[in-house]
């Protein structure tokens, strides 16, 4: 059969099977509805709902998105810090690897209590939780610049700007954007997060974070749910969006991003 | 090859001795008793002697390890001696001089820039300006017969072009010292062929002065105007070949009688030089 065909079919093929499992779970085994909702009554509940979580999306994608693009400058300032000395990676390494170490929900008390509950502390929630992956895949991407480049380079007697600028931010632009996209996917996740343990109706809805703990408390669990499947229709977004810059920034660069893609 | 050219290049191209007072004056690059090591491990190079003048073609061969490359390292101030004195010009070398060139085993291309924008990457480091840099790029692209492709990426160009443009951005400064680490190593022989007769086309109009590491007996042979033999541990100079045939060179020259002997010669000074060491 052909291969293109097969990789549109495969997953719908997957798709099925795996609500057939859903289905079966209370059709088979039994289980009450209260227990577990059935996908047609999730969809029906965004339906529903469609105008509170619609807006809570919204609220969420705002946070998320300055969060993430937050972690996009911050992360690429740090690695060029960090990829300018070995001195300087020796040094920070370990305590940047302890802070990433470090989980967010204890971090969490202290940024609500530095710039209160709202927007703010959630912008730096998802700083937080997406600014890593981009400072490592960075500075590995400018640390292992081809050899024979540096040395075409030395042999000129570039300077340390003309380095970066012409040789180690160029180099690394496939390693920034794999760490873009893995943040792509945490930024949504980590604003959600922190809507929930610090969100607050305050600033509007809220997000969806602040309405999952609502639909809990409610127990509302086939809303809940559906907030759930807006989550990662808005993380899948994300990484598409990203996934399009690459590609049309890259797209003529290097032939790892082709390659890449290609997967 | 006429009678002309081979007494023009006799009388500037030929080795000459080294006890010649006048040698420093007369050289473009002289080597004095020089030696390296890296840290506290064993020498690398010991006792280099050699001079070389204005616009000759020395190859350096010998087996891996006896320090062909640190030798053009050592001419480019890429890494400081440890011993002796090497000077270019009269002047001991600095790193990033503008009239020095290295080309690469490795084409070394910048893969996110077409091939105009690689050539022209030394000079933008030294900040020619934009019409200059892009003038000069299209007289390399010509002269290495690349015009076709400067639009391109280094992926799309086969092995023997990436070379190609590589020569091309080593020619742009143009520089009066050209070293060359085993550039066409890599490449298969027909192209191998090809490029070292486009490079000494190229070297008629331009008449750098050459320092060419290789593997192959018969490039050495062919390229250079001198073959300097050299062993490992501690790398040296065993033999020290002048090779009389005059420019321009052709490919009717591999096919010639005189050609193999000396190549037979220099290689049985090679495994000569090779027993040596593992006896």
């Amino acid at each position: 059969m052909n291969g293109r065909l097969l990789r549109w079919l495969l997953p719908v093929v997957g798709g099925l099977v795996l609500l057939g499992a859903w289905y079966s779970l209370r059709h088979v085994f039994g289980q009450p509805a209260w227990l577990l909702p059935m996908p047609h009554e999730i969809i029906e509940a965004l339906t529903r709902e469609r105008a509170l979580i619609g807006a809570a999306a919204w609220q969420t994608t705002q946070s998320a998105l300055l969060g993430f693009l937050s972690a996009a400058l911050g992360g690429l300032a740090c690695a060029l810090v960090l990829a300018s000395s070995r001195a300087v990676r020796l040094a920070f390494t370990p305590y940047l690897l302890i802070l990433q170490m470090t989980p967010v929900i204890v971090l969490a008390p202290f940024i609500v209590l530095w710039s209160g509950r709202g927007m703010g502390s959630i912008v730096i929630v998802t700083f937080i939780v997406s600014f890593f992956p981009v400072v490592v895949n960075t500075t590995h991407g400018m640390v292992s610049t081809d050899r024979g480049l540096v040395e075409l380079f030395d042999v000129c007697n570039a300077s340390r700007l003309q380095r970066i600028f012409l040789l180690h931010l160029p180099y690394a632009a496939p390693f920034y954007f794999a760490g873009l996209r893995i943040a792509a996917t945490l930024a949504p996740i980590g604003a959600i997060f922190a809507e929930y343990v610090t969100g607050s109706v305050a600033g509007g809805t809220g997000g969806l974070g602040f309405l999952a703990s609502v639909f809990n408390q409610r127990q509302m669990r086939a809303e809940l749910l559906a907030v759930a499947l807006t989550s990662c229709v808005l993380g899948f977004v994300f990484l598409a969006v990203i996934a399009a810059v690459n590609r049309l920034l890259l797209r003529r660069w290097h032939a790892s991003v082709m390659a890449h893609d290609a997967h | 090859m006429s009678g002309r050219d081979a007494g023009d290049r006799d009388s500037e191209g030929r080795a000459r001795p080294l006890a010649e007072p006048s040698a420093a004056a007369a050289s473009h690059v002289l080597l004095r008793g020089v030696g390296k090591r890296f840290g506290d491990g064993p020498s690398v190079l010991e006792g280099l002697d050699l001079a070389v003048p204005a616009g000759g073609f020395v190859s350096l061969i010998g087996p891996s390890g006896c320090g062909k490359s640190t030798v053009l390292r050592l001419i480019a101030a890429l890494s400081p001696a440890s011993a002796g004195e090497i000077l270019v010009d009269g002047r001991p070398p600095r790193r990033g001089e503008a009239d020095v060139a290295f080309i690469f085993q490795e084409p070394t291309l910048l893969p996110w820039l077409p091939v105009q924008a690689n050539i022209e990457v030394p000079l933008r480091i030294r900040g020619v300006d934009r019409a200059e840099r892009a003038r000069r790029a299209a007289e390399m692209l010509r002269l290495v017969r690349l015009e076709h492709v400067r639009g391109h990426y280094p992926r799309e160009l086969s092995g023997g072009m990436k070379m190609r443009v590589s020569v091309a951005r080593a020619l742009v400064q143009s520089p009066r010292l050209l070293l060359m680490d085993e550039p066409f190593a890599a490449l298969d022989e027909m192209t191998r062929h090809h490029l070292n007769e486009e490079l000494l086309e190229i070297r008629e109009a331009e008449r750098w002065t050459a320092f060419f590491v290789t593997h192959s007996v018969a490039e050495a042979v062919f390229l250079s105007d001198r073959v300097l033999v050299m062993a490992a541990r501690p790398g040296r100079i065993v033999a020290d070949v002048p090779v009389p045939f005059a420019y321009p060179r052709g490919p009717d020259l591999r096919a010639r009688r005189e050609f193999h002997d000396l190549v037979d010669h220099v290689a049985r000074l090679l495994r000569a030089g090779e027993q040596e060491v593992t006896r």
